[in-house]
């Protein structure tokens, strides 16, 4: 297993203007398990093919530890990349399947049984290796992908939306299976996922991706806690969010002025509170009235949603209170140390 | 009107030309091979004809000199055939052209071929000319013998120039319904080029390809023309002989000439019997 960086990684399709990916510098750590998140077409898939080699950069370069693979084939890179729909060899039975890249090495025959077997055993696929891969489900598909990139003990293990293809239970097992499996082997990981929720239950850390750049990296708290934009927090559901302008702790916006604790600089901003930080009723700083226009009931919690100056906010509160306020005027607080705030730049 | 009859109405006049033209005409060949010719006062009914045709001289030189040629027609142009649709697939500047004059061979019948390449590289024929006029060769002798040859390598150039886009446009299809994505798939996996063509390419392409090769072999293999016009004399090919000995003034060779387009016949059924359960047994693998 390897770090990887990436510097300054551009790239732009044959016959198109923009590029699908713009000047991304980004370190995934030795042994780490990384998601690149982001919507369809942010460039995410193509980043997983630049680091696999199967497209070349328009320009930037690639380092696996410090050997620069920019140049290097995708054959010889050993940086394995499973696809999100498997595409395991129709012709070949499973075990074939897993050979398949110690075959193309040309290792010795008994070698390659050995590690087969014990790749097999580890993703629990003996019973099938005689099938073809036709005669698999959709979750065995998917260890025998995974089987065939791991046996090869790759410096990198690409996936591409490894749990897209899988139904609901499924996808919860895989996600174990994927997590237990990586730590145990501790090969660098690096998955691509355009679901939220799927890329905090499994990464390390995440990268968000938007139109071809990296947005934002950290640990799956701080988007949700420290967003770096209003489009980030509403990525990740949060869409409570106000356009308003600072002045040393104090921001007036079009609902009024209130309090907020941090240090950012004086100027536009856009502040976000998370739905389970706003409370109901006047608790003497910050208070507001606003109509809950929608009360839903969650089971263990009560989710409304209120109208804040034309947008709808989202507030999440204990179900025990049982009281109806759907339709009613209420008042509601947002506490100034659970408030983010945005700085807006350039713009 | 019950669908079922109302649909044999339907089909009754093609059904009727097919029964008589083809069915009867193979019945007919069929009892004349068997010796059944009551036009010159036969009515046996034995082997006789299959086992003079089998004995005779020229027909083993024959058998394998039309096996040869269907064998390497059918390879030559399935290699070229591949070979030119993985360029194909790739993007690239005037590729509209190319792909058009990559299928033009499809539209222009055998015989007209068969004609080009005789005014072509005949020793009298239009490359021997220039090659004598730029002074590669000083006498037309010189010129390497490519029609009329022990080979058959004009008929085979014939087969090939026609079936190379026939091929060619089965395995494109194959190609672009599959994307690159094993090809990716195997380069990650740590296969170079040639063996993702090896391992990768050439067993997805192959289930696609492999019927229309068998249909290629088959017509090369009881064609008459292109041998007929380019081929030489003795040995000829099956058809050309079994085309020779119906024309014979003798008409007790007739049987013969019966006997041989039987066995052409029967041979290519195999073929086509074959290539039904080879596409069938495709068919549900991919479905």
């Amino acid at each position: 297993m390897s770090s990887v960086a990436l510097h300054q990684l551009s790239h732009s399709y044959a016959g198109s203007t923009y590029p699908a990916v713009k000047d991304i510098d980004f370190t995934i750590e030795k042994g780490e398990l990384v998601s690149l998140l982001g919507p369809s077409g942010c460039g995410k898939t193509t980043t997983l093919k630049l680091i696999a080699g199967l497209l070349r950069p328009t320009s930037g370069e690639i380092y696996f530890d410090a050997d620069r693979v920019t140049d290097v084939k995708p054959e010889r890179r050993e940086a394995v990349m499973v696809f999100q729909n498997y595409l395991l060899f129709p012709y070949m039975s499973i075990e074939e399947n897993v050979g398949f890249g110690l075959r193309m090495r040309r290792l010795n025959k008994q070698v390659i049984a050995q590690r087969v077997q014990e790749i097999l055993a580890v993703m629990k696929l003996e019973k099938l290796k005689g099938r073809k891969p036709a005669q698999l489900s959709g979750g065995q598909q998917q260890r025998a992908a995974l089987a065939r990139a791991l046996v090869l003990q790759p410096k990198v293990l690409l996936l591409d939306e490894p749990l897209s293809n899988l139904d609901a239970h499924l996808r919860d097992e895989m996600r174990e299976l994927i997590l237990s499996i990586q730590r145990s082997l501790g090969v660098t990981t690096i998955f691509v996922t355009h679901d939220q929720e799927e890329a905090v239950l499994l990464a390390d850390r995440i990268a968000l991706m938007f139109d071809g750049k990296i947005q934002q990296v950290g640990e799956s708290k701080i988007f949700y806690e420290r967003p770096a934009s209003r489009r980030i927090a509403s990525f990740f559901g949060n869409n409570n969010s106000i356009s308003g302008f600072k002045e040393n702790r104090r921001v007036t916006c079009s609902i009024g002025e209130f309090l907020v604790e941090s240090d950012a600089a004086a100027g536009p901003v856009t502040v976000v509170i998370r739905p389970e930080s706003i409370l109901f009723g006047d608790h003497g700083v910050n208070s507001f009235n606003a109509l809950v226009k929608r009360q839903i009931y969650m089971g263990t919690h009560n989710r409304y949603r209120i109208d804040v100056d034309g947008a709808e906010w989202e507030v999440i509160a204990s179900a025990d209170s049982g009281a109806d306020l759907e339709g009613k005027r209420v008042s509601f607080s947002l506490p100034p140390e659970k408030i983010w705030v945005i700085p807006e730049r350039g713009q | 009107m019950n669908t079922g009859l109302s649909l044999i109405f339907m089909l009754a006049p093609a059904l009727v030309v097919i029964l008589v033209l083809f069915a009867g005409g193979l019945a007919l060949g069929f009892s004349q091979s068997l010796g059944y010719m009551p036009i010159i006062g036969a009515y046996g009914f034995n082997l006789d004809a299959y086992l003079q045709l089998i004995k005779s001289p020229g027909f083993v030189p024959s058998l394998l000199l039309t096996i040869f040629i269907s064998v390497l027609a059918t390879l030559l142009a399935v290699v070229l055939a591949v070979a030119t649709a993985l360029t194909l697939r790739k993007r690239f500047v005037g590729k509209k052209i190319v792909s058009f004059l990559y299928q033009f061979p499809l539209t222009v019948p055998h015989l007209v071929v068969a004609v080009g390449v005789l005014l072509l590289v005949s020793q009298s024929g239009l490359m021997a000319r220039a090659a004598f006029q730029v002074g590669l060769i000083s006498d037309p002798a010189q010129f390497p013998i490519l029609v009329f040859d022990d080979l058959g390598i004009g008929v085979i150039l014939v087969y090939v120039w026609k079936e190379v886009p026939f091929i060619g446009l089965i395995a494109l299809a194959v190609l672009q319904s599959m994307g690159n994505d094993y090809e990716e798939q195997a380069r990650t996996l740590g296969a170079n080029s040639w063996q993702t063509f090896r391992h990768v390419l050439l067993p997805l392409i192959i289930p696609g390809i492999l019927p229309g090769s068998i249909i290629i072999f088959a017509y090369v293999f009881s064609s008459f023309e292109v041998p007929f016009l380019l081929g030489k004399s003795y040995p000829a090919m099956l058809s050309v002989l079994s085309y020779r000995l119906y024309t014979d003034v003798d008409l007790d060779a007739r049987p013969q000439a019966m006997a041989m387009s039987i066995l052409i016949a029967v041979f290519v059924l195999i073929l086509v019997l074959f290539y039904r359960r080879l596409s069938q047994r495709i068919l549900r693998r991919s479905g």
